[in-house]
């Protein structure tokens, strides 16, 4: 007889000592992973020792609290339907101990059983703590039914007038969470139910806002606000507040909670990118830029460290790995840089927009070191793409030969699929992977076109008139080998896709710039018959350009027509330069008019006036 | 096409080898082998010993080294993937003497699992990116990981791809139980700035790009090839897998690049050219060979384009390596070298036919079930190393000459060591020749004795058909009779039938056959359910004329019961056919249902007349005692007591039954020759008693007393009468066969078999009789008159035992017997 509460007291002992390690470990500086799984393994071991008596109401407590321990040690080592086993296991023994007859595994019979004959006893406080780790399993599976269930057994003292919901029967919650201070546990079971209330509520805000029910999803993280929480649950709270907000179309407050969020903490990167997007949509680059570039730095400041976080019970454990995806939503670096050079060089600030794209092409050069990847479902720009839009910002930049060399790379890897010609067929109606590969083959005849185009232009600046022509001359022969059979495409709808149109006019812009820039080149040269022509021809590819316009009026000027002159001269100021949707690498810009206009102006205004 | 010869050394040996689990990576001087058990052997290739073993928890599945060679990633069968550091001189790749000589036993811990899924296939490390394959739900999902990652890793991506239905590529069997995984290969393009791995393959520029697309060649991007188990070989880029699609939206990185239609055992690149190796080559189970080249673009500025080219060697094909020109491919039975080239442009025809023809040079090595290299030594020589099916670890040294041209003469320091080179490579092709040689004479043994038993089937089976029209005389081929006889075996008397399996025929019966006999007792009595019994003697050999006696015994549980049927067939057992170490398991599998073939030889009869006793040496002692008071009486007998019981048997009249036979039809039927009256009763007595002896007579009365079975005396007697009142045409000699016993039993088992002879003997020559007999009608209709009074009385009886219940069975079964009686002592006549 004596046996036995030596027994105990040699597993209490036992209990508290590997309970003083964990907090010793947590409390350090550099918190452990071993030290948590030389605990989880310590513990689970006098579990089994104690499971290998006979339950008995004497060392019911003590199993109960060792039980409690193991699971939340094992957090990090075993999947929830195995932890859940083991529960099950230990409500069983604690059935047997109180000598009910233990008829089923379901759980929730379980606990209905559990709850009834130990309900109003003195083990309480351990049977609470079992029904908080059941709680956390079950909300880890997302399983929000059974929780409430669950709930519902426990608070079956009050009656129920209202209607039943997870967040009020949450709210109402009693549990008796005192502490036995001769056992020691691992994380206060006060502690681990206000973590799991602030996680519930806000996997039922993220539930509803995946079924669109934005305002629903509103008030669940208003509820969620109000909750003791972490630091950076409270920041995640704040940017899930902002995206309902952003949704239901109030972009100010959004920007208010995302800003709420980084205050609180510092390293929510959800809410910066967010934040980002709704500068964007409010049309405002500077600030957008400020974001992503904050954004950029905090992502590669995170990925420095390693970010192994110690706490027992992290969010990101109890919200499994679909929500929490959902929830700290965030581009790969590389994506982001890239969303950061193309707002930088589309909104003028070339400079920056430079280093940045050079960093992006470095990070795809260094062997690879990091995988570009999407989390958020978007897609990375074709690489190409990368390649022409860094070849364009760095002949902005006004570093020519750099732009020579980035332009060469994309010339060299596409030169093998260029066909000798491609006719489209636009009454042709292609399904599915067929369309795809046209499209491929009209791409890959763009971008070597668009690369020539650049070249000519850098050599172009570089004062190399004669390799100018060449490369615009190459670029021209690229891009009319893409050819539609029919006329009137541009009038009619057929059958094509808009890609395949988007694609089309893309084409004729590069065209038209190409056949500008020769124009522009003979136009220097002093062949006016071949400056003629070609400007000629640009302008009917893209009509509406108001360079070409002041060049023709020039060439024509020269070649003494003054009659057609003035006539352009008066078209180009009623028109205005339709916006065109066209890739950034072939946005035009006011410097492109490589002389002064202003003789130009003041001969055409004399002519005019003279008349 | 000359043999190429290569010389082979044996390294070590070990044990036996799962073939398709087998994986051997050479690092340095050290080779990591698996035999597909729990354990990874660490081998130095110098030292030629086994340095450290690692034992795992399960048994292997795949192996893999990590990009800076530190790392040991292993997956099990059990589903976990285990990375575990190399020991430390083994990752510094020096090459350190290890002080002890014994090799160190390092148990690899259960922490080391790095990912647990027991849907996991087959795994590749590249660029610090684990990529791995694991099959769940008919849907093909490669995830990537960070490497070398926090545990449990990070996961990077996931992509997934359908299955086929597998059922279209028509795989046998065999082939889906031993089921191929799948096999992933990651190709990195040529260039400058690639880093100079040598785990992973190489592919020139212009074929990568070709192949895999702008995207993946301007960011050097290595590409992952996974040949999957229905044949289709997939790729995607593999640091740039999520691109925008024509149309701006996500799409499947994965595209399947061509299907083999068999699972693929390998994907390599080949033929070196300046920049980097210029051919794809795949590899399918079933010997379907992939090359894939690059076209050049023609001047005419048609783009540039790549070709499929499909070939096929003989399969099936265990496991290949390529060097710069060759493809070094295992079947089972020997190692091939198969010369690849590249097409040039000029000559793009020309060499496409050629290749069509492509031939395969055997390296004479057989057994070959894993390769890793080839290696060029520092002497020049290029080296394979080989694990073969018995777990011997082979360096195949293979021959240089064949572009010099010219064999250069050898120093003579080398000389020795090529001779011993020259040895071992013939004493590898001699335990090849002899494994054939001996493989092939086990099949033509089997074919032999195969071709025999059918031919003794055919003859059976003629016997069988014809045995109708064959009359006694005849003799068969094959043939089985019996004899019943009375045999004492400690002290016990008990019947026996003696069978004589005689081999007249021209063949041989070899080891297979059985003579099964059959003993169907023909009477139902009340505990004689399924009392049928089967003897078999299996025996090795019955050459021609030989005969083989075998003795079974008749009786069953102690009790005799006559008349006996029994079958006499030989049967051969399918099995017999296979030596006992059959190579093939899948045949003598599926003989275990129906393994054998019988064909029936004989069906005779043992009645109460061949059980008789002539011979009155039947002592009392050994008569059968069913009961305990019979036991008693017998021992009173036998002392001479006369008890009253006994006194009441032997005053009870004799009970006595009679045939009536025509004497003319029996005459004619056994061709007698007697002319008397008693030497005619004579030999039918002798016909019914013992038939075997038809010459001599046994009996030399017509009168004869003999003991049935159970030990009680018979008499049996023929006598001519002469019925004159019953045929017109005046008397008729009419043989009259009589049974006189006091024992019930006997007498009806003895009527039932004369009668039964009778019958044989009167169907068996169904010869018409020359004039049918003018009966009396008077005499007949007395006859009839008689029996149909007895039937009128059996029914009254049966009416009355219907009534009666069971006070009167008694009563009844005394009118019965009587009835049988009178049915009996006045029969018919059989004319």
């Amino acid at each position: 007889m004596s046996v036995i509460p030596c027994l105990v007291d040699r597993w209490s002992e036992e209990n508290n000592n590997i309970i003083l390690t964990w907090k010793q470990n947590e409390r350090g500086l550099e918190p452990n992973q071993h030290v948590r799984k030389r605990c989880w393994s310590e513990s689970l071991k006098l579990l089994q020792k104690i499971r290998g008596i006979p339950a008995a109401t004497e060392r019911l407590e003590l199993e109960m609290t060792v039980s409690y321990n193991t699971f939340l040690f094992s957090l990090n080592f075993c999947n929830a339907s195995e932890i859940e086993e083991s529960l099950t296991n230990s409500l069983s023994r604690a059935l047997e101990a109180c000598g009910s007859q233990v008829s089923c595994s379901d759980p929730v019979q379980l606990w209905e059983a559990v709850l009834q004959t130990l309900g109003s006893s003195v083990y309480v406080p351990c049977v609470h703590k079992l029904l908080l780790i059941q709680w956390m399993l079950w909300l880890m599976q997302c399983q929000s039914e059974r929780v409430l269930t669950l709930l519902m057994q426990t608070n079956h003292k009050r009656e129920h007038s209202a209607p039943v919901n997870l967040q009020t029967e949450t709210r109402n919650l009693a549990l008796s969470t005192e502490e036995d201070s001769s056992l020691k546990v691992a994380m206060a079971a006060k502690d681990l139910k206000d973590l799991l209330h602030i996680c519930t509520v806000m996997c039922e805000g993220v539930e509803q806002m995946k079924m669109e029910r934005y305002s629903e999803a509103l008030e669940a993280f208003q509820e969620a606000q109000g909750l003791p929480s972490p630091r950076s649950l409270l920041g995640q709270i704040h940017t899930l507040t902002g995206q309902s907000f952003a949704k239901l179309g109030q972009p100010h407050c959004a920007l208010h909670f995302y800003r709420k969020a980084v205050e609180v903490d510092g390293a929510c990167l959800s809410a910066l990118y967010q934040s980002a997007l709704v500068f964007r949509q409010l049309g405002n680059p500077k600030a957008e830029i400020e974001a992503l570039h904050l954004l950029y730095s905090a992502v590669q400041l995170q990925s420095d460290k390693s970010s192994s976080i110690a706490s027992l019970v992290s969010p990101a454990v109890l919200f499994g790995g679909a929500q929490m995806t959902f929830i700290s939503r965030v581009p790969s670096p590389s994506r982001i840089l890239h969303t950061l050079a193309h707002t930088c060089v589309f909104n003028g600030s070339i400079s920056d927009g430079v280093e940045y794209y050079l960093d992006l092409l470095a990070s795809l050069q260094s062997d690879g070191k990091d995988l570009i990847l999407t989390g958020d479902g978007t897609s990375f720009p074709r690489i190409p793409v990368v390649y022409l839009e860094a070849g364009f910002a760095l002949l902005k930049a006004k570093r020519y030969c750099d732009a020579l060399v980035v332009c060469e790379e994309v010339i060299t890897s596409t030169l093998d699929f260029i066909p000798e010609r491609l006719l489209l067929d636009a009454d042709e109606k292609l399904k599915g992977a067929d369309s795809d590969v046209v499209l491929e083959n009209v791409d890959l005849v763009l971008w070597a076109g668009a690369a020539h185009l650049l070249q000519a232009q850098a050599h172009w600046k570089l004062k190399d008139t004669k390799e100018a022509i060449t490369n615009f001359t190459r670029a021209i022969n690229q891009l009319v080998k893409v050819f539609i059979k029919q006329k009137d495409w541009k009038q009619k709808h057929f059958g094509n896709t808009e890609a395949m149109i988007e694609r089309m006019v893309t084409v004729e812009a590069a065209k038209g710039q190409a056949l500008a820039g020769r124009g522009l080149c003979f136009l220097e040269g002093g062949q006016l018959k071949e400056a003629l022509r070609d400007l000629n021809l640009s302008l009917q590819m893209t009509p509406g350009c108001k360079n070409t316009e002041m060049w023709l009026t020039e060439v024509l000027w020269r070649l003494d027509r003054r009659e057609e002159a003035s006539a352009h001269w008066r078209e180009v100021h009623s028109t205005e330069d339709a916006p065109k949707k066209l890739p950034l690498y072939l946005q035009l810009w006011p410097d492109d008019t490589a002389f002064d206009l202003s003789d130009l102006k003041k001969k055409m205004e004399g002519y005019i006036q003279a008349k | 096409m000359d043999a190429v010869r290569c010389s082979v050394e044996y390294l070590s040996e070990f044990s036996d080898c799962q073939s398709h689990s087998v994986r051997v990576i050479q690092d340095g001087v050290n080779l990591l082998l698996t035999r597909g058990d729990r354990e990874v052997l660490i081998f130095n290739v110098l030292e030629r010993r086994v340095t450290t073993v690692m034992l795992f928890e399960a048994s292997m599945i795949h192996l893999a080294l990590s990009d800076d060679k530190h790392r040991l990633y292993a997956l099990c069968a059990n589903g976990g993937l285990y990375c575990t550091p190399l020991p430390p001189q083994l990752s510094s790749s020096s090459v350190q003497v290890n002080k002890s000589p014994d090799s160190v036993l390092f148990t690899v811990p259960d922490d080391s699992i790095v990912l647990k899924n027991a849907s996991l296939q087959a795994f590749t490390i590249a660029e610090k990116i684990l990529v791995t394959l694991s099959l769940h739900k008919s849907v093909w999902s490669f995830d990537l990981y960070e490497e070398p990652g926090s545990r449990p890793l990070h996961k990077l991506a996931c992509f997934q791809v359908v299955t086929l239905n597998t059922c279209c590529l028509n795989l046998t069997d065999k082939e889906k139980s031993v089921s191929s995984p799948p096999v992933l290969t990651c190709i990195y393009p040529e260039g400058p700035t690639s880093v100079s791995t040598d785990l992973h393959p190489h592919l020139e520029p212009h074929l990568f790009r070709l192949l895999f697309g702008v995207d993946a060649s301007l960011v050097n991007s290595p590409v992952i090839l996974c040949g999957l188990p229905d044949g289709r070989i997939c790729c995607f880029t593999l640091l740039v897998p999520t691109l925008a699609g024509p149309t701006g939206e996500q799409r499947s990185p994965v595209r399947v690049l061509q299907s083999l239609e068999q699972p693929v055992v390998f994907i390599g690149t080949c033929v070196s050219g300046e920049h980097g190796p210029q051919c794809l080559v795949a590899v399918g189970q079933r010997g379907k060979l992939l090359i894939v080249r690059s076209k050049q673009a023609s001047l005419e500025g048609k783009k540039a384009d790549y070709s499929f080219n499909e070939h096929s060697v003989r399969g099936p094909v265990l496991c290949a390596c390529v060097d710069d020109k060759r493809l070094y491919y295992s079947s089972l039975s020997d190692l091939h070298a198969l010369q690849l080239t590249t097409t040039s442009s000029s000559e793009a025809t020309e060499t496409e036919s050629q290749l069509q023809t492509l031939t395969s040079d055997s390296l004479g090595v057989c057994r070959v079930v894993a390769l890793a290299g080839p290696y060029t030594n520092p002497t020049g020589s290029v080296q394979l190393l080989a694990v073969s099916l018995s777990g011997r670890l082979l360096r195949v040294n293979l021959p240089q000459g064949s572009e010099k041209g010219n064999v250069p003469r050898l120093p003579s320091s080398l000389a020795g060591q090529k001779v011993k080179d020259l040895l071992a490579s013939i004493a590898n092709i001699w335990e090849r020749a002899e494994s054939l040689k001996h493989k092939l004479q086990k099949k033509n043994d089997s074919l032999k004795h195969l071709n025999q038993v059918i031919h003794v089937y055919s003859l059976l089976l003629d016997n069988h058909g014809n045995e109708k029209a064959c009359n006694m005389g005849t003799k068969h081929p094959i043939s089985c009779c019996g004899v019943a006889r009375w045999s004492s075996l400690l002290q016990r008397d008990s019947l026996t039938l003696t069978c004589v399996l005689e081999n007249s025929s021209g063949c041989t019966l070899e080891h297979g056959w059985t003579l099964c006999i059959q003993v169907h007792p023909l009477s139902k009595g009340p505990n004689m359910e399924g009392s049928s019994r089967t003897y078999s003697f299996p025996f090795m050999k019955l050459d021609s004329g030989q005969k083989l006696d075998v003795t079974v015994p008749l009786e069953s549980t102690g009790r005799l019961s006559l008349p006996v049927k029994v079958y006499c067939s030989l049967v051969f057992s399918l099995s017999a056919l296979f030596s006992p170490e059959a190579s093939s398991p899948g045949v003598s599998q599926l003989l275990t249902e129906t393994g054998s073939i019988s064909a029936p030889l004989s069906t005779l009869t043992v009645d109460w007349l061949d059980a008789l006793r002539l011979d009155g040496s039947f002592s009392h002692g050994n008569i059968r005692h069913d009961t305990v008071t019979d036991g008693i009486q017998a021992f009173l007998r036998s002392r001479g007591v006369l008890t009253k019981d006994s006194d009441t048997t032997t005053k009870s009249a004799p009970i006595t039954v009679m045939v009536r036979v025509s004497s003319e039809l029996l005459k004619t039927k056994l061709h007698l020759s007697a002319t008397s009256s008693g030497e005619r009763c004579m030999s039918v007595l002798n016909w019914l008693v013992s038939p075997e002896a038809r010459g001599q007579m046994s009996v030399q009365s017509p009168v004869v007393c003999v003991y049935s079975p159970d030990g009680c005396s018979v008499k049996l007697l023929v006598k001519e009468v002469t019925l004159g009142d019953f045929c017109s045409d005046g008397p008729l000699e009419v043989l009259e066969i009589r049974v006189e016993s006091s024992s019930v039993a006997a007498v009806c088992g003895l009527h039932h078999a004369i009668l039964r002879r009778l019958q044989v003997l009167l169907r068996d020559s169904a010869v018409k009789c020359g004039h049918t007999k003018q009966l009396k009608a008077q005499s007949l209709f007395e006859a009839v008159r008689h029996v149909e009074s007895l039937y009128k009385e059996l029914q009254d009886a049966q009416n009355q035992a219907a009534l009666g219940g069971t006070m009167k069975t008694n009563k009844n079964s005394e009118i019965l017997f009587r009835i049988f009686l009178q049915l009996r002592a006045n029969p018919l006549v059989i004319l």
